[in-house]
């Protein structure tokens, strides 16, 4: 298990959907540090302000596959620039894919 | 589809059973190794940094630091082997850590300078005469460190890898555990995934028919060739031979376009791509522009740490417009650029086989310039107790018409170095400075006014003054051969045919490549050539000669075969005759990157 899912872990807080949706954000905001190479990052950061670049996204779109076993377009990246976007439309992926009744895929 | 969010498993890359044989080469080592082929004996895939090192230097500790991380990174103990028997495929050589002595070795060598010449100066001049030097690659090693002493604390660390082993992250790796281990950090395992296991398994994917789809959809009808205005006439074929003009952006061109590159929400490497696509077009005098990026396969954390070559070039198609505003072309560029990197599982020279009418995957490939952009220095080499200064030293080979490389240079800040590699053959130093030039203009007008069209961008004119064409150089003619002679040449070859193809229907007029013959197993039929026949030839001459009766021909002397007859008034074979020009000029791209 990678460090970034012990983060993404002990980030999450309560139970239920609210677990997943923090548990998430907590994996994305995970990866966000690393990526950048940043100690901390806020849920209005920027992927351009902090630098990002085509390949980074590239890299940020691998690691979320790994970690939360979504395939997620470079463009969607970024296309959802800002930490909080990325973060609630990949929760609500997750979401959807642990629902069972639910779609499976999203736009 | 492709543009959703969708529900998939982790796939990893599994390790390589050594045992089973040699690792095969990745899809882009092998366009490398093909090239390499057809251009024996050039430094064009030459990476090279110099690490000005001030301070007291202990040079058997830099000794034993090189030889531990050598040790634990398999590509820097690899070499490329012709395959032997059908159907010819080069193959891997890991060479064990503690029997590859030379790849560690450190030779010291003191700095001649006559009293004139200035220490710095002398010691690049030195350096860049390592950087040329051309690599074995059967015999290897692929990587070369040199110690020039300048002075009494004054070293200069030259490091020059081969491509086919190495990428600009590999250099970040290289470097950054050899300060560990000059410091003497704790003991670091080797990483857990090497090149091999990664191109084992890049070679046994599937091509994915939807992506190459996409390319074929994307890139159908656009001109694969850019006629750049050149200073002396195009030759037949391309010549390795390159120049390399280095020109500093100043953070004053620089900031205001990283600027304008965020608020556009594009990457500073669209920002720039898209000036230099603008500039290329201009120049060419064509709306569309193919521009060749560097795409890394080094998308996965499992592979950060590894050295090896993950880069491929692939084409970005830039829509020059001269009614579109720069702003408005950034935002088309950055979108393009993300299809790209969607798409990004084909290799240069699967799209060739692909788009080029030719079937030989060793030609190449769709772009005649290159780009690429870095946020930060090519490498921040820290030695402890030393001050370190890393310097790019490209080789002079040109892979193609036009590369530009920019960094940012090592003195932080803003500045950025941009160095224009281009062809000799082609161009003339004074022209290329002029282009340079040019280009940093364009850049400072187009981010001043984004919103304007790209029309009303500065014009190239007078940058590329044509010169009077020079007598085209005469080839020594070939004796002629009696007819009989070429009979028994032409049942020479088919043997040699039979053998490496496997087959014994071969007529005079059948094309190789037809019978199945591939880049290698040509390879192989040119070694057997100079073996059996002693006639000397190119390989590139082989490509140009696929059938035994035009390549008997050829061998035989008659001057009706050679390149550089005279443009036949029958159109049809004119256009036959150009298109094969163009296939050689472009056989020497399919690189990786400059990273």
């Amino acid at each position: 298990m990678s460090e970034y899912s012990e983060r993404a872990r002990s980030s999450t807080a309560g139970d239920g959907s609210d677990g997943v949706r923090i548990g998430t954000a907590g994996v994305v905001a995970a990866i966000w540090c690393e990526l950048f190479e940043v100690p901390r990052v806020d849920p209005h950061d920027d992927f351009f302000a902090l630098g990002g670049h085509s390949m980074l996204a590239v890299r940020m779109a691998s690691r979320l596959r790994t970690e939360l076993g979504l395939r997620v377009p470079v463009r969607t990246i970024l296309e959802n620039p800002t930490l909080d976007g990325l973060s609630q439309l990949l929760a609500e992926a997750v979401d959807s894919a642990t629902d069972p009744a639910g779609d499976r895929t999203r736009p | 589809m492709i543009e959703k969010i969708t529900v998939a498993a982790p796939d990893h890359i599994p390790a390589l059973d050594r045992s089973a044989g040699p690792p095969p080469l990745s899809g882009a080592q092998r366009a490398l190794y093909l090239v390499e082929l057809l251009h024996p004996g050039t430094p064009m895939y030459n990476i090279t940094v110099a690490v000005r090192l001030e301070g007291p230097l202990d040079v058997p500790r830099l000794r034993g630091a090189i030889t531990r991380v050598v040790a634990r990174h398999e590509a820097l103990r690899t070499t490329f082997v012709r395959g032997t028997a059908p159907p010819f495929e080069p193959v891997q050589r890991i060479g064990a850590p503690d029997t590859e002595a030379p790849v560690a070795g450190l030779p010291v060598v003191d700095l001649d300078v006559d009293g004139t010449e200035d220490v710095d100066a002398a010691a690049l001049r030195v350096a860049q005469s390592w950087a040329d030097e051309p690599f074995d690659l059967e015999r290897g090693p692929l990587l070369r460190t040199r110690l020039l002493v300048a002075g009494p604390e004054h070293h200069l660390l030259v490091v020059t890898m081969h491509q086919l082993i190495s990428d600009g992250p590999s250099l970040q790796v290289f470097f950054g555990e050899l300060g560990e281990e000059y410091a003497g950090g704790p003991e670091r395992a080797a990483p857990a995934l090497q090149f091999a296991d990664y191109a084992a398994w890049q070679r046994a994917r599937p091509v994915d028919a939807e992506q190459l789809g996409w390319w074929r959809d994307r890139l159908a009808g656009v001109p694969t060739v850019l006629r750049l205005p050149t200073d002396r006439p195009r030759p037949a074929v391309a010549g390795p031979r390159g120049g390399n003009h280095r020109h500093t952006l100043r953070a004053a061109v620089m900031g205001p376009a990283l600027r304008l590159a965020q608020d556009l929400r594009v990457t500073p490497f669209v920002l720039v791509l898209t000036a230099y696509a603008t500039f290329l077009s201009q120049l060419a005098g064509a709306r569309d522009v193919l521009v060749g990026v560097p795409v890394s396969a080094r998308d996965r954390a499992e592979l950060e740490s590894v050295i090896g070559f993950f880069a491929t070039t692939l084409p970005v198609l830039v829509e020059a417009h001269r009614d579109r505003s720069f702003a408005d072309l950034c935002r088309s560029v950055q979108s393009e650029l993300l299809d790209v990197l969607t798409y990004r599982d084909v290799t240069m020279e699967q799209l060739a086989q692909e788009l080029a009418p030719d079937r030989d995957p060793g030609h190449a490939p769709l772009v005649q310039a290159f780009f690429s952009f870095e946020q930060e220095p090519i490498v921040s080499p820290r030695l402890a107790g030393l001050r370190a200064t890393a310097i790019d030293l490209p080789p002079t080979g040109a892979k193609v018409d036009f590369d530009m490389v920019v960094f940012r240079s090592a003195g932080g800040g803003d500045d950025f170095d941009l160095t224009l590699t281009y062809r000799v053959d082609l161009f003339e130093a004074d022209t290329v400075a002029r282009m340079a030039a040019h280009f940093e203009r364009l850049l400072v007008a187009a981010v001043a006014e984004p919103a304007a069209p790209i029309r009303s961008l500065p014009s190239p004119d007078g940058v590329v003054v044509p010169r009077p064409p020079g007598p085209a150089p005469a080839a020594a003619p070939r004796p002629l051969l009696t007819t009989s002679a070429r009979a028994g040449l032409e049942q020479n070859l088919i043997q040699i045919w039979r053998e490496v193809l496997g087959r014994d229907d071969i007529g005079l007029d059948d094309n190789f490549f037809d019978l199945g013959g591939t880049s290698f197993t040509l390879a192989a039929v040119h070694t057997l050539i100079g073996a059996r026949t002693g006639e000397e030839t190119s390989l590139v001459s082989l490509l140009e000669f696929p059938t035994i009766a035009t390549l008997a021909r050829h061998l035989a002397g008659d001057p009706g075969t050679g390149p550089a007859a005279a443009e036949p008034p029958d159109r049809a074979r004119a256009a036959r005759l150009r298109d094969r020009r163009n296939r050689l000029q472009h056989l020497r791209s399919g690189r990786g990157t400059a990273e």
